[in-house]
């Protein structure tokens, strides 16, 4: 087969950094190939893939070495809008790609820029956004802004497919989509791969995702190519500090068995050790029960029959009856739009509810001043990096209590203990806008840590960090839980659940369908399936296999290893 | 979730082309502003009000329109109803207690109700007109409509860009003053330049998403092949129909006359009150 993407010797340093982005990238795609990119955030992987059509160097500013060919055509001399006949991308942001109002003026857009004629515009833009499953005639005339961030996606995929490219660049398309927009994402790339028109070279942290569709992966580290190959390969190789395998991966080689990437031939895999095995390990999780619903500590938000609509008869919240006690670790889990962020909200006292009553620490919400809320709870809003503004990390850090009209000895303390905390010190003079995203998300919920809340609310702390940082994150709140600070994170990632949280809190079209510990909600598997929360693969191999739901990896480790 | 005024319907108004709506709107906008006389101001604006209703637009946009008005009328008559006296050209009848203000005899008179009642009926019709056209023009049908003017083609893109983003950067700064408040910075507080020491703290890292979303945007916009805006194709084609044309040349008609009669025979002046258009 023909290689259609060929990359030689590459290196590329954006203006200004102090080391390369790509280091001596060598690569070679085939047609109709699916390669997938992974790495830790930061390894290269976008950047390998604005090489690719032309935004490096033509956009995109910086010391270049190597060549790229696309269909034999140097990418140096052909800028992006000229190669968009034949390479398209997809990024990671749905709300930054979309420049049109309607979802049939979107996909025509493209097509506009590349002088299709109008009648041909009307087929193709049907066809894509069937591919996509927007159906042309139910969604032509939406507004853009009224679509969910997946249908977002998808209809950013049609605007691609629509110009007929032969290669596909995906560039973390499902990083900013809930647990049912990347199930649709998903479906579309299936829907891809049977029509086997496309080249696709793929940027995705998920590695489950990446086993059940790629042909190729590639691991990224520090700008080099580390490891190569079909993905069965890879994730048997990998380092686990260089790249996250998939779960079922991971148990498998820790048990020293067959490795599986897929969980359709887990399941048969991990029968047939259970039969070997099965007189040499106890069957049963009782006693090993790491996670206790505090019980008897205070309540300290009471909500009951809240109601909540910011138009009159519209709920976003309907009923919703909650009781926190202190020292939980709870999880807020639900698609976007099921109001997650906005109970999180009232609880903070930015949105009046229409009704029903809410008790901070005992008191009336309606009779409290903000103020008085954030010396009790503390929100730390999604992408808090998005709101440092001061010059250096220990300003912006302390700016809450210069709001307080602290003393200042008080002030250097606090900071001084967050910063610790944090695990930040070293970063205290460095302007806050120049720091890595995992280093700006610490500085943000320490500038909301250092007046001592004693509940903290995060809302999406680890969206668009790659594992080993979402981990170091909730490793930090592990230890703020038992420090005696009562943890609520909102999140899509249920792999996190599993492993953090105390109790699980499902909600769903601004209902609570569950309330209960952690190993209860996950016991459920169809039930969050069937509302595409999904459950992480352990989950649902130890479900299938008629087991004690394992939450964890260490935990099925434990269970399955024979002593 | 903010109303939008624009609705789904089908008025004659929303099979128009948005150019002639806007020339519609934009000589509304020049009578209403010529004619001092209440009388005229109150025809223009039932003319305006039966338009609306005869096209059976919605209630909703003009209530959602006009309620916010009210406070404003409430302002014009306390401001204009003491300082009308200021508006006449010769001696004001006044009808009440007089005062002298430096050079000013102020006080209740008629022409300074007429002023108030005119400016009124003219703050209502300079809503009614702007919205006959927003809620029968759909915003994506602007671009296409601009496009055929002479207007550069880049600002033209430029400002779809600008319909697309309102809501995206709207949403930004709402965010991260509620990140802020909840860092306990009280915007409300404080005088003229404390407040804006604390709007600092909303907009540098508003302008700087932005900034970002900028850069973002101009990548997806050369990555989708924008580039040589005069080898383009057009999707969607509107056509400006004879009831267009109608339109138009009937509304410029109706300028010219409204300023011939106001300038030449003193029709829709209201007596004995000044116009910065025929002083």
């Amino acid at each position: 087969m023909t290689n259609i993407i060929e990359v030689q010797n590459l290196t590329f340093t954006y203006h200004g950094a102090s080391k390369p982005a790509l280091n001596n990238i060598n690569l070679k795609v085939r047609k109709g190939e699916l390669v997938a990119i992974t790495g830790h955030t930061g390894s290269g992987k976008s950047t390998l893939l604005y090489t690719l059509n032309g935004l490096i160097p033509h956009v995109l500013k910086g010391r270049k070495n190597g060549k790229v060919f696309i269909k034999g055509m140097d990418v140096d001399k052909h800028p992006p809008e000229e190669l968009a006949r034949t390479i398209g991308v997809v990024f990671e942001d749905p709300e930054t790609q979309l420049t049109s109002l309607t979802v049939e003026d979107e996909v025509a857009f493209g097509l506009e820029n590349i002088s299709i004629p109008r009648e041909e515009m009307v087929e193709r833009i049907k066809w894509a956004l069937n591919i996509v499953r927007l159906p042309f005639d139910k969604f032509k005339n939406r507004a853009v802004t009224t679509l969910s961030g997946g249908e977002k996606q998808r209809l950013a995929i049609a605007s691609i497919l629509a110009m007929k490219p032969e290669i596909l660049l995906f560039d973390e398309i499902t990083a900013h989509l809930d647990p049912l927009g990347k199930k649709e994402i998903s479906e579309v790339i299936d829907t891809l791969r049977k029509l086997g028109e496309h080249t696709i070279i793929w940027s995705e942290l998920n590695t489950a995702e990446i086993a059940n569709h790629a042909d190729r992966v590639i691991i990224l580290k520090d700008g080099k190519i580390i490891l190569e190959g079909p993905p069965y390969y890879v994730f048997r190789k990998v380092s686990t500090t260089d790249v996250k395998p998939p779960q079922i991966t991971e148990l498998a080689i820790k048990l020293k068995i067959e490795p599986v990437i897929k969980l359709e031939e887990a399941e048969k895999v991990f029968q047939e050790y259970l039969k070997k095995v099965k007189n040499q390990i106890n069957l049963s999780f009782e006693g090993k029960e790491s996670f206790q619903i505090k019980s008897d500590s205070s309540i300290i938000i009471d909500i009951n029959h809240l109601y909540f609509g910011y138009e009159k008869d519209k709920y976003v919240l309907e009923d919703i009856n909650l009781k926190i006690r202190k020292g939980e670790f709870i999880a807020l889990v639900g698609q976007n739009g099921s109001g997650k962020t906005t109970l999180a909200k009232i609880i903070m006292g930015l949105l009046k509810p229409s009704s029903g009553d809410i008790k901070i620490f005992g008191k009336d919400i309606r009779e409290s001043k903000l103020i008085e809320i954030a010396q009790h709870i503390g929100l730390v809003f999604q992408h808090p990096e998005s709101q440092l503004f001061e010059a250096t990390v220990e300003k912006d850090v302390s700016f809450a209590l210069r709001n307080l009209n602290l003393p200042k000895d008080e002030i250097n303390k606090r900071v001084e203990d967050v910063l610790r905390i944090c695990g930040i010190e070293e970063l205290r003079k460095a302007d806050p806008l120049l720091l890595g995203l995992g280093q700006k998300r610490r500085v943000g919920i320490a500038s909301v840590l250092v007046m001592h809340p004693e509940v903290i609310i995060l809302d999406e702390p680890t969206s668009g960090q790659d594992w080993f940082q979402s981990i170091e994150i909730m490793d930090m709140l592990k230890e703020l839980n038992k420090k005696g600070h009562t943890i609520i994170f909102i999140t899509h990632d249920m792999e996190l659940v599993a492993q953090y949280a105390t109790r699980v809190v499902v909600l769903h079209n601004g209902k609570i369908l569950f309330d209960g510990p952690t190993r209860e909600v996950f016991k459920k598997v169809e039930f969050l399936n069937s509302i595409s929360l999904g459950v992480p693969q352990i989950v649902e191999l130890f479900y299938k296999l008629n087991l004690p739901i394992a939450l964890t990896i260490e935990e099925a480790t434990e269970f399955l290893l024979t002593h | 979730m903010a109303y939008t005024l624009y609705s789904e319907k089908r008025t004659i108004f929303h099979k128009l082309h948005p150019i002639s709506k806007f020339i519609m709107a934009i000589c509304a906008t020049l009578i209403i502003t010529i004619f001092t006389d209440p009388l005229f101001q109150a025809i223009i604006f039932f003319f305006g009000i039966a338009m609306y209703f005869g096209a059976k637009f919605d209630r909703k946009p003009l209530s959602f329109a006009f309620k916010p008005l009210l406070s404003l009328v409430i302002i014009a008559l306390i401001m204009f109803l003491p300082i009308g006296s200021t508006i006449a050209k010769k001696n004001p009848t006044f009808i009440g207690p007089i005062y002298q203000i430096s050079n000013y005899t102020l006080g209740l008179c008629i022409e300074g109700i007429l002023w108030s009642i005119t400016m009124c009926f003219r703050i209502f019709s300079l809503v009614l007109y702007v919205v006959i056209v927003i809620a029968s023009t759909s915003p994506a049908e602007i671009l296409p409509a601009l496009k055929k003017t002479p207007l550069p083609k880049i600002f033209v893109y430029g400002l779809a860009l600008v319909f697309r983003y309102i809501p995206v950067v709207l949403n930004e700064f709402t965010t991260v003053r509620e990140a802020q408040i909840c860092r306990l910075v009280d915007f409300e507080r404080g005088n003229l330049f404390e407040r804006g020491r604390k709007y600092v703290s909303i907009l540098i890292p508003a302008l700087l998403v932005s900034a970002v979303k900028a850069e973002r945007i101009q990548m997806a916009l050369v990555s989708r092949g924008f580039g040589d805006l005069k080898k383009r194709t057009h999707y969607k084609e509107i056509s400006f129909t004879r009831k267009d044309q109608v339109l138009t040349i009937s509304s410029i008609i109706i300028l010219i006359l409204a300023i011939i009669g106001a300038l030449f025979y003193d029709i829709g002046m209201a007596p004995n009150v000044r116009s910065p258009f025929k002083p």
